[in-house]
């Protein structure tokens, strides 16, 4: 019965005289987990950008719908928009100090009143405060976000996006300057808030053993000559798909219930080109 | 500096903010009373008191004349400098931006010179807002890369020297420009307007438009503090939690460009005031704009009141430009702040 989170159709950006995608049309439902995965410069954070609704349009041309619930991102303030979902930039720059809480308190500007002179209310302190535990950040709440490693500023930017509490979790590379533990708990828990309020999260990954773990669908971004691809994750996820899209040969590796995919050894690139084939289980 | 500012309690914070505010009020209000009462001629509590009830006239006399009107120029110019200040940061999301220092205040200078020389004095505001709003559009198309927002993600943290760089060429051009519009001017002028271009309140009478200008400034962008908090983590930050970033920023140029005009038209290029009372501030009580805009008003008035006293009566008989006291203060707070950057 539920909408559709976010529905895409035939959406073509062009930047400059660059097609990052064309004609791509996707349907997100409430609680799915969308991976975006493409080589560097493949446009990956414009994508998301674009979804969001923040890409300027004058540079960029933007065509197809975009839709919110069946209602057009066109038609939402900028209000409307920050209220039914989080945007994470790939990286943090903080110019001024703040404390860890009020850079996660942020995330609810969107839903105190348009009367700006409303003060946080106790349901905002709240909000934060657990968003706060849920990425085990209690110890640094009063601690200046100019201070934190880059990997406790991207904990720090992702409470924000939990505080926020939105119906579409937009990430790109949520996961960047976190050791692999915190990787997973990290997402782990970004991902057990989205379901648990049947939100969806699209997401760019680097780490293509975290696209296999948590993608349900599969946005592989191709470069000049590949079309976007859209699917399933187990019809996405191959390596011969992979290999394509990196121009690499692509070998799989699985093992424990895990699976993941890295160039392979006929790929050395260079000196001593070995032939030998020896990648298996790990 | 773990201290209130770090509370998490929303309801502390709004009492907080009350306390600070009413705090600088009360010390604004006594730096105010004591540049009444000190000068060549001491005047106690008594004899304003009995001054203002219709007694002592020359005491009256030399406060409502002389030092009201200076004391009230030295305030609403330092208020709005340090407002200007606050601004410029958040606008340009840099905490070294400062309207002297940008050259903003050399663009409101030079219009106001141009009116001053071709003696048209009724132009001297419009055109001083004029080369505000210009230096401050050179500055911001010089200091942002393309507003190109994939480049700004990557690029946030690179602009300070960029900006720095812009705003010495801006400043160093108003510069030449004052210089070839002072050669200009006749011989008997030159002393006022150096004196005057150093930052100067002397001469000023009741300072009705710098007021009005710090009032109308406040009363448009307070209202919009906490959409500014937002643009303090960064414009797409702002916008994804739904900050109208091309009107907030029109609002913050617009607004920093006009309360700098106004400042220069009333005392001159005051040097690093929008520099050093935010600063100060934001170490003190912190970054949230609802509290740090209007305490800049507070706090820049309290402070350039005072230097503007200690001015007068530092080398009395002599009197000091004022600009040259903030920037004795001012210089070392930049160069600190440059190697903290």
């Amino acid at each position: 019965m539920s909408a559709t989170v976010l529905r895409v159709r035939e959406l073509t950006v062009q930047r400059g005289k660059r097609i990052l995608c064309e004609a791509l049309s996707f349907d997100v439902q409430p609680s799915d987990c969308w991976v975006i995965i493409g080589q560097n410069g493949a446009g990956k954070s414009t994508l998301l950008l674009t979804l969001a609704g923040l890409l300027p349009s004058a540079r960029d041309n933007i065509e197809g719908n975009i839709n919110y619930s069946e209602k057009p991102l066109s038609s939402l303030s900028a209000l409307e928009r920050a209220r039914y979902r989080a945007f994470l930039a790939s990286q943090q720059s903080d110019a001024f100090s703040a404390t860890v809480f009020d850079a996660v308190l942020a995330g609810r500007h969107p839903h105190l009143a348009r009367n700006l002179w409303q003060w946080e209310s106790a349901d905002d302190v709240a909000a934060t405060e657990a968003a706060l535990m849920s990425l085990k950040l209690e110890a640094l709440t009063t601690r200046d976000v100019r201070t934190l490693s880059a990997g406790e500023r991207q904990r720090v930017a992702l409470a924000a996006t939990l505080a926020q509490a939105p119906s579409l979790y937009l990430l790109d590379e949520p996961a960047s300057h976190l050791d692999p533990a915190q990787q997973i708990e990290a997402l782990d828990t970004v991902l057990a808030h989205a379901r648990q309020q049947r939100a969806a999260v699209v997401m760019a990954l680097h780490e293509l053993h975290l696209a296999t773990r948590y993608a349900d669908h599969v946005i592989l971004l191709g470069n000049k000559n590949t079309r976007a691809q859209t699917g399933t994750a187990a019809e996405m996820l191959t390596a011969e798909n992979l290999s394509t899209l990196f121009g690499a040969n692509m070998a799989t590796l699985e093992g424990n219930g895990l699976k993941s995919f890295v160039p392979d050894r006929s790929q050395a690139s260079g000196i001593g080109n070995q032939r030998s084939e020896q990648t298996q289980g790990g | 500096m773990p201290d209130a500012a770090t509370s998490p309690s929303a309801l502390s914070r709004q009492r907080r903010a009350w306390i600070v505010l009413s705090a600088l009020a009360a010390l604004a209000l006594a730096v105010l009373l004591l540049a009444l009462l000190t000068g060549s001629v001491k005047i106690t509590l008594s004899e304003l008191w009995t001054g203002w009830r219709g007694g002592n006239d020359t005491a009256l006399a030399i406060i409502r004349d002389l030092r009201l009107p200076r004391a009230l120029a030295a305030f609403a110019c330092g208020g709005l400098l340090a407002l200007a200040g606050a601004m410029m940061q958040l606008l340009l999301r840099n905490p070294l931006a400062d309207p002297y220092v940008l050259g903003v205040s050399g663009g409101a200078a030079v219009g106001a010179l141009l009116s001053w020389l071709i003696v048209m004095p009724w132009l001297q505001t419009p055109l001083a807002v004029f080369g505000a709003l210009l230096s401050a559009l050179l500055v911001w198309f010089g200091a942002r890369r393309r507003n190109d927002v994939a480049q700004e993600i990557e690029a946030a943290q690179g602009t300070a020297p960029r900006l720095l760089l812009t705003g010495v060429v801006v400043a160093a051009g108003w510069g030449a420009l004052i210089v070839l519009l002072l050669s200009l001017a006749p011989d008997a002028q030159l002393r006022s307007a150096l004196t005057w271009l150093m930052g100067d309140l002397s001469g000023a009478a009741m300072p009705w438009t710098a007021w009005i200008v710090l009032a109308l400034t406040l009363a448009l962008i307070w209202p919009q503090a906490r959409n500014l908090n937002q643009l303090a983590f960064g414009s797409i930050h702002a916008e994804a939690l739904g900050v109208p970033l091309k009107r907030t920023q029109a609002w913050l140029y617009g607004l920093a460009a006009l309360a700098t005009a106004a400042a220069v038209v009333t005392a001159g290029c005051l040097s690093f005031v929008g520099l050093i009372v935010p600063h100060a501030l934001r170490l003190l009580f912190g970054n949230d704009q609802r509290v740090l805009l209007p305490a800049c008003v507070l706090g820049g008035g309290a402070f350039l009141t005072l230097a503007d006293t200690a001015a007068r009566t530092w080398v009395a008989p002599q009197v000091l430009p004022t600009g040259v006291l903030t920037a004795l203060i001012g210089v070392p707070v930049f160069l600190f702040l440059l190697r903290r950057a």
